[in-house]
Parts: C-alpha cells; structure tokens; sequence
C-alpha cells in the first residue's frame, strides 16, 4: 500500500532541472526515506517536482543548493503529475484524410490534414492547411489530436 | 545527461551498452523527461510507471 504523498514545485535556473535533481537525489539518500522520487518534466520547464510526504523535507533538501530559487508555497496532486507522465498517442483513432490539430511543436495549434502514418515507428506525416505551399512535415503521434467533423 | 540511453524495456538511463536491470542491448538516445525514483515501494509515480528498482528513469522514449 503506497501512502499518499504529495509533490511540490522547486523553482530552478533554466536549464538546470536535471542537474539540480541529481544534486537533491544525492542529498535525498541522506534524510531517510522521506523524499520518494524527483521528476525533471519537459512541460514544465524551470521546475522540479519533489515526490515527498510532508514540507518539511523539501525545505532541508533545498537549502544551499545550487541553482535553486526557492520553492512554490502550494502543491500539486498526483492527478496534475500522472497527466505528463503517460502522454495518449492518438494514433490508433486516425485515418489518412483526417483533419488534426497540432499540440506540440513549433506548429502547435495549427490544423493539418494526415498524409500517412507509421505506426510502428509511432510517427504522423501531416500537411499543414494553413501554409501557401504543401508542406508535408513528420511528427510524433502524441503531438496530434483528431479534431471532431463540424455538424 | 545527454550522452546516457534509456533503455526501452525498463527505461531505466545508463552510461553503457547493457541495461543492468533487464539485461538488454536494446537502448535509446531519443528520450525526454528524467524520473528519479528513491524509494519505489512508498512513491505513487514508481507505482504508475511500474517501476520496481531505485535509480534514473526515462519518463517518455521515441
């Protein structure tokens, strides 16, 4: 039986997450058993996610470390972590001639029609709408999302 | 970092050619997302990820 922790936002230097997590994962071994895990996670940048059961252990974990810039006062809970962690590829539901939106990417936001799909290598080649040219660019399956037909 | 693989059974990151854990050649350099569990009995992510062993872990592979 896993009991319940909570997990709390340790706000870094850019481009620092993994280095400062390797630091608190080191420092961690010291306080027995109170830190479960750290994520470094690519949707928040600047951030690092400590696993923990209560405040106190963040706070001595994070004093004197490099990089860091303190900690975020409230928490987030497991359901706003579990979202990053298992990301839904939308592969599986789509069709050459379906109409996506792009979600990640320097596209993002902008719609495409699909031109193939390759599933085992889990990869969408899609042709922008919005651009003069066809321009037919390959994305990975997670950064697209099937957009519903208008009634 | 960047120079460690994930492996894409365990995703577990390591610094040679053999995952220690599953014992696979079968590595990654296209991963994102670094995942440090420290006690994987006691962590809610170890369980939802199924990770049974401490150490470094991938989040996602390509």
């Amino acid at each position: 039986m896993v009991a319940k922790n909570n997990f709390y936002l340790v706000r870094v230097t850019k481009s620092q997450e993994i280095t400062v997590a390797l630091i608190l994962a080191n420092k961690a071994e010291k306080i027995a058993d109170q830190v479960k895990s750290i994520l470094v996670l690519d949707e928040i940048p600047g951030y690092v996610v400590v696993e923990a059961e209560n405040m106190g252990a963040i706070d001595s974990l994070i004093v004197g470390t490099p990089h860091v810039r303190g900690r975020v006062q409230s928490m987030l809970s497991f359901e706003e972590i579990s979202r990053f962690l298992k990301r839904k590829s939308y592969i599986e539901e789509l069709n050459i001639g379906d109409v996506v939106k792009l979600t990640r990417g320097p596209f993002e936001g902008e719609k495409a029609r699909v031109a193939s799909i390759n599933k085992s290598r889990d990869e969408v080649t899609v042709e922008l709408f919005e651009s003069l040219v066809p321009v037919a660019i390959t994305v990975p399956g997670d950064s697209v999302k099937k957009e519903k037909p208008k009634e | 970092m960047v120079r460690y693989k994930a492996c894409r059974t365990c995703r577990a990151l390591i610094n040679g050619s053999k995952c220690p854990n599953c014992e696979k050649t079968d590595l990654t350099d296209n991963w994102n997302g670094l995942m440090i569990v420290l006690s994987p009995n006691d962590s809610m992510v170890a369980k939802e990820m199924e990770v049974k062993l401490p150490g470094c872990y991938a989040i996602h592979l390509r």
